[in-house]
């Protein structure tokens, strides 16, 4: 027993840095004093919604039971959101391609690379129902606004992580086309490409699964398809029928993200 | 020794990193279809030397030069502009193979032949029935034929090798360096792959320049050494020149006959890797003389 007990008090417990604990102190303190200074800004009223729960319960029960009369045009509609999103998913992933290389440190040099990432920014940083209402300002009302809010939104998304895609890879093949004499564009399109493609298929895959849903919101600011009839149906007060618009599109996305999921499977 | 028919001239390079010196005034000459095996420790300044050669990194600006084919590569630490003509017709053979291990072996050894074909074609990845027959007869050359199809990743490290000595063989290249291209290799891998190098040099007349880590496969193979210490030529001459003592100068205390040292463990087992080095050498002298 003596033994035992000698071999416990020989046993140090390492101390922690003591630089390390007050940052860990200074790190709780700062993120809720964060937390207190938004508080009023965003109007945090907790009490109220327990309050008025009564409200959106009633508001609630407007939803059921969901009404499918329409539901021809209803799907229809979520067909043409489908057709926003791929359009626009599409010439993002097209455009990508050139936008995301000049965005990448280890094939484009610093003067080009830089203005090239700052616009790729802009694009990234603006929401894509901003650009849908620049859109249907410009283009007039309807599913093709949606696609070039879509298309420059993802082009901002798709080309950093295009970019980010090529800055990973392995340098060394790319030397090797170097030293048989082959141009820079030539060590980008056998050195460089078929080490990116399975990731950049599966960016795209996944822009295309984000690009539904989103094509599903700029609908209401006119850009066509089924939530320009979803927001129709809510400001007419007719729940039930944006209830069957809901439905539809939470399957169709549930859908769309297995069937992208598998193939996202096959390319990594 | 007559300039003029020198296929690689290479006049006091120097080459200095951040701090520190990898070559320093650097000169020699070679021949075509010479077989020249670049031995030194690691460090030694091998690699740097090859890559100046094909002008993938430049040299100090120090009135130094090197001329491939009599043309210039570099003059004075700016590359020549025209260098992709003249890398056309240098093969580059690297330690990591440097194929890209998701295209198939074919389009790998296809590379090759991009410089001579014209820029729409190239982008577009169309291949003339010639250009696929030329290197089909490059694969066969290097007995791999049978993989040209397969992802070159799914090959193992020496056919990967043997792959890019193909890549070289299609660009028609007058020289083939190659750089520690066995030392990411098994022994029977690595003999493979040194006999194929010297079967291009003695059939093609190509000019071969080696750098090896392993003095046994220089002995083996190279008809001229250049040893580089601390980034100098300590030694520049046929193999049977090569003596014992010059070794433990070009290798330094890592090379210790006697099997012990201060520094520990490690130290005595990379010396008894020298040891069987020495061993293999003294055997190798005792056969060249033999044979003479």
């Amino acid at each position: 027993m003596a033994e035992i007990k000698n071999n416990i008090t020989e046993i140090k417990i390492p101390r922690r840095n003591i630089l390390a604990t007050i940052g860990y102190f200074v790190f709780w303190i700062l993120l809720f004093s964060i937390l207190a200074w938004a508080y009023t800004g965003a109007d945090i009223r907790f009490i109220e919604l327990f309050k008025y729960s009564n409200n959106i319960l009633i508001l609630m029960s407007g939803f059921f039971p969901p009404n499918f009369y329409d539901w021809q045009n209803y799907l229809s509609e979520m067909v043409v959101t489908i057709q926003i999103a791929v359009w626009g998913t599409f010439l993002a992933v097209v455009f990508s391609v050139p936008f995301g290389l000049l965005s990448s440190k280890n094939v484009t040099p610093e003067w080009l690379r830089q203005p090239v990432r700052r616009l790729m920014d802009i694009f990234r940083s603006v929401n894509e129902m901003i650009f849908a209402l620049l859109f249907v300002a410009s283009v007039g009302l309807g599913p093709f606004a949606g696609v070039l809010a879509l298309f420059i939104h993802t082009l901002g998304t798709l080309a950093k992580l295009f970019s980010e895609a090529v800055e990973a890879i392995d340098p060394h093949p790319m030397e090797g086309i170097k030293a048989t004499g082959a141009t820079h564009v030539e060590e980008i399109i056998y050195g460089v490409i078929p080490q990116v493609m399975p990731l950049w298929i599966s960016y795209s895959l996944y822009r295309f699964e984000a690009n539904v849903r989103s094509a599903t919101v700029i609908g209401m600011v006119g850009a066509g398809g089924i939530g320009l009839i979803l927001w129709d149906a809510v400001r007419s007060f007719e729940y039930s029928s944006a209830s069957a618009m809901l439905i539809i599109i939470i399957i169709t996305v549930i859908l769309l993200d297995l069937l992208s999921a598998k193939l996202r499977e096959l390319f990594t | 020794m007559e300039q003029n028919n020198s296929i690689l001239e290479i006049n006091n390079i120097n080459k200095t990193y951040k701090n520190s010196r990898a070559l320093s005034e650097v000169s020699f000459f070679v021949e075509k279809g010479e077989m020249v095996g670049l031995i030194g420790s690691s460090g030694s300044g091998k690699s740097t030397l090859l890559r100046l050669i094909s002008g993938l990194i430049k040299s100090d600006k120090s009135g130094s030069y090197i001329k491939v084919f009599q043309t210039f590569i570099q003059k004075n630490g700016t590359i020549n502009s025209g260098i992709r003509k003249i890398r056309a017709k240098i093969g580059f053979v690297f330690q990591k193979f440097n194929l890209v291990e998701r295209m198939s072996v074919i389009k790998n050894v296809l590379v090759g032949a991009l410089s001579r074909m014209p820029f729409w074609r190239s982008w577009l990845q169309i291949f003339t029935r010639s250009e696929k027959i030329l290197a089909m007869e490059a694969l066969q050359r290097v007995n791999i034929d049978k993989y040209a199809l397969q992802r070159s990743g799914t090959l193992s490290g020496g056919q990967q090798q043997r792959a890019a000595i193909a890549r070289a063989l299609v660009q028609k290249a007058e020289i083939i360096l190659a750089d520690e291209p066995i030392a990411s290799l098994d022994p029977e891998a690595s003999r493979k792959v040194m006999k194929i190098l010297s079967k291009i040099n003695r059939e093609d007349n190509t000019t071969v320049i080696i750098s090896l880590h392993q003095v046994e496969y220089a002995l083996d193979y190279c008809k001229r050494i250049i040893a580089l210490k601390e980034g100098k030529i300590i030694f520049d001459g046929a193999p049977e020149e090569l003596t014992v003592e010059m070794l433990h100068s070009i290798y330094g205390s890592e090379f210790n006959e006697t099997g012990t040292c201060d520094e520990g463990y490690e130290c005595i087992n990379i010396s008894r890797k020298k040891k069987t080095a020495i061993k293999n050498i003294k055997k190798d002298l005792t056969e060249v003389k033999a044979y003479i």
